[in-house]
């Protein structure tokens, strides 16, 4: 191991006092390979500071430009020639844990190639039949802009379109429960948790990025990055239909038949045969439609500009920048194209996870959007009045 | 001599600066190798993590670990001396970090040391790890991840085995969309042939009783046990 060095602090066990030994370095290149001391070397005996410039110097870019790595002039006026540079190398660790190694030319005064991926550059000076190690840093910065944000035209959401039909094939009948499930959100285009389209738990699906190979030569020659990516929130909510006008009708016992028109009665000895709906609006004349419209804004985006529907919430946290999901991609890099959609993916979910929280599905916000009389079946059939609502 | 907080302080850089000048430093050394002892602790790596993954936060000394502060976690048959304290150290981020990001975080991190496919070489025990972790947890959302992402997971007869416990434990409070019994089921439709009869035998044997998971097997059933594509791509 090597390690750089410009100067040395060392505390020498049971003494109160540091030690400074300033190393002479004329180059900037000064390395301690391994200390000797006698006895035991504990870690805090020892404070390491490093103040020299780097011997070589590239361009500070945004991820996908291009960069030059050059020797710094005060190196390069020592060595044999401008060319004398040998075994440029770049290394990192990327953000999934590889080693990205990428060989470099040989006597070549600089290295030039698309960035993707901070990480360190060295190689070789010759002078005078020594070799000289160089060492520098390339640093990539993230990609910013609309590019890797999201907007609300990404995200739709609408009444009534969740995608219903893979998750909740049978809504329990409104009525005999306290707590059948009135109204549901979901997502409208694919039947899997969480927020973000697509979903990247479906590796068998996309991961709603461009991967791309950065051309041989550079010093990040060979390595993947994401050229570009786009998610979206494609939503619904959906009502439970045993409250809506289309389900299938019940016959009522005499007394709530009575309640009912001629023209409802249709069953043995004048029976009432109606459903919830036509229940309340025909035979107790009393409109459901503040009840829809509240579970709507429960599911949707709340009460008077109270944002306390679940949409809402979720919205909260997709407009996060800390959640953007191209920007949780923009930075992965890899070393091959299933190695970047692995990352791609891990990164994505974690954000959406966050969102999806937001969407505050523990009723902590979202409450308070409808409380509305209504007569439900109770569990021997009749029916009653009752208050409905979403109170926490 | 300074203060005991001035020397973990000093301990702190210098393993940092050592070993971290780059975790690649760190990385590209031999597993085992004689410079062992200036590498980042595991309690530093994960120390690192959790302010990775904090909104905000200031790096300070980890500047030169992140990202990637717990990195050895996706090389595990390299570092297998250092897997067991991370992920003792994430479980702990998993369970209890204030932050709901870094919580999320360090669930979706503990799935990495034992990702694969069963024929790759990998570490074992690591379905056990996350069940136990899974079981500590009172977080939906958080074992949510742990389900969702177990059938890639490279012992597979364990991940099975995992989501089957989770299908039938009729655990979760009913009104939670997505409950982790029909998350299990859901999972389990990903994991091929095995996958698949095991939903067949769970069907027909009646165990599952979470509502919701239970209406997900019912469609399932119409699918043969197979997941739908999410075959649409991101629309503006």
């Amino acid at each position: 191991m090597t390690v750089d060095v410009d100067t040395l602090y060392y505390d020498p066990p049971g003494e109160e006092y540091w030690t400074e030994m300033t190393l002479s370095d004329p180059l900037g290149q000064d390395r301690i390979r391994w200390l000797w001391f006698q006895g035991i070397l504990n870690m805090d005996d020892l404070e390491i500071v490093r103040n020299a410039p780097p011997a070589i110097v590239c361009d500070t870019v945004v991820r996908g430009s291009p960069t030059t790595c050059s020797i710094r002039q005060e190196v390069a006026q020592t060595l044999d020639s401008a060319t004398a540079v040998t075994d440029w190398k770049f290394e990192s660790v990327l953000l999934g844990g590889r080693l990205a190694q990428v060989d470099g030319p040989d006597w070549a005064a600089s290295w030039s190639g698309k960035a993707v991926q901070s990480g360190d550059v060295e190689a070789i000076g010759w002078s005078e039949g020594n070799q000289i190690p160089l060492h520098g840093t390339l640093v990539v910065n993230d990609r910013e802009g609309s590019e890797w944000e999201w907007t609300t035209l990404d995200w739709n959401f609408h009444d009534g379109t969740g995608m219903v039909g893979c998750l909740i094939p049978h809504w329990n009948k409104f009525g005999p429960s306290d707590s059948t499930t009135l109204g549901v959100n979901l997502r409208a285009s694919s039947c899997y948790p969480n927020s973000v389209e697509p979903p990247v738990v479906d590796t068998t699906g996309p991961a709603g990025f461009v991967g791309a190979e950065v051309p041989s030569g550079g010093p990040n020659g060979g390595l993947w990055y994401v050229a570009s990516a786009q998610y979206s929130m494609d939503r619904g909510s959906v009502i439970n239909p045993s409250i809506l006008a289309g389900y299938e009708p019940d016959t009522l016992g005499k007394s709530d038949s009575n309640q009912c028109p001629d023209s409802l009665r249709t069953g043995p000895k004048k029976a009432a045969v109606v459903n919830f709906y036509q229940y309340n609006t025909v035979c107790q004349t009393l409109s459901l439609q503040p009840l829809y419209d509240g579970i709507y804004r429960h599911e949707g985006f709340g009460t008077g500009g109270q944002d306390n529907g679940h949409e809402a919430q979720r919205r909260f946290g997709a407009l996060n920048p800390a959640n953007y999901p191209a920007a949780a991609a923009e930075r992965s890099v890899a070393t091959d194209s299933a190695s970047l959609d692995d990352r791609v993916r891990f990164e994505v979910d974690k954000v959406d996870v966050v969102i999806t929280e937001k969407s505050d599905p523990n009723h902590i916000l979202v409450n308070g959007n409808f409380s509305e009389s209504v007569y439900a079946q109770s569990p021997n059939g009749h029916y009653n009045q009752r208050t409905v609502d979403d109170a926490n | 001599m300074p203060t005991d907080d001035g020397a973990d302080t000093r301990i702190s850089r210098f393993v940092l600066d050592v070993a971290g000048l780059g975790l690649g430093v760190l990385l590209a050394l031999p597993a085992q190798s004689s410079a062992q002892n200036v590498r980042p602790t595991a309690e530093e790596m994960i120390r690192c993590f959790a302010i990775e993954n904090t909104v905000g936060a200031e790096l300070g000394a980890c500047k030169n670990m992140v990202p990637g502060a717990v990195a050895v976690l996706f090389r595990p048959l390299e570092y297998g001396d250092y897997v067991d304290d991370v992920m003792d150290g994430l479980a702990e981020l998993a369970v209890s970090h204030p932050e709901f990001r870094v919580r999320v975080a360090a669930a979706e991190y503990l799935m990495a040391p034992g990702k694969g496919s069963p024929s790759s070489e990998h570490l074992t025990g690591m379905v056990d790890r996350i069940q136990r972790v899974y079981e500590e947890s009172s977080e939906p959302s958080i074992r949510s991840v742990f389900i969702r992402w177990m059938p890639y997971q490279a012992e597979a007869e364990a991940a099975v085995d995992f989501l089957q416990r989770v299908a039938t434990s009729d655990k979760s409070p009913a009104g939670r969309m997505w409950p982790d019994e029909q998350l299990a089921i859901d999972a389990l439709s990903r994991m091929g042939d095995h996958g698949r009869q095991v939903l067949r035998q769970l069907d027909e044997s009646g165990q599952v009783r979470n509502e919701l998971a239970r209406q997900r097997l019912d469609y399932l059933r119409t699918r043969d046990y197979r997941p739908e594509p999410s075959s649409h791509g991101p629309r503006r």
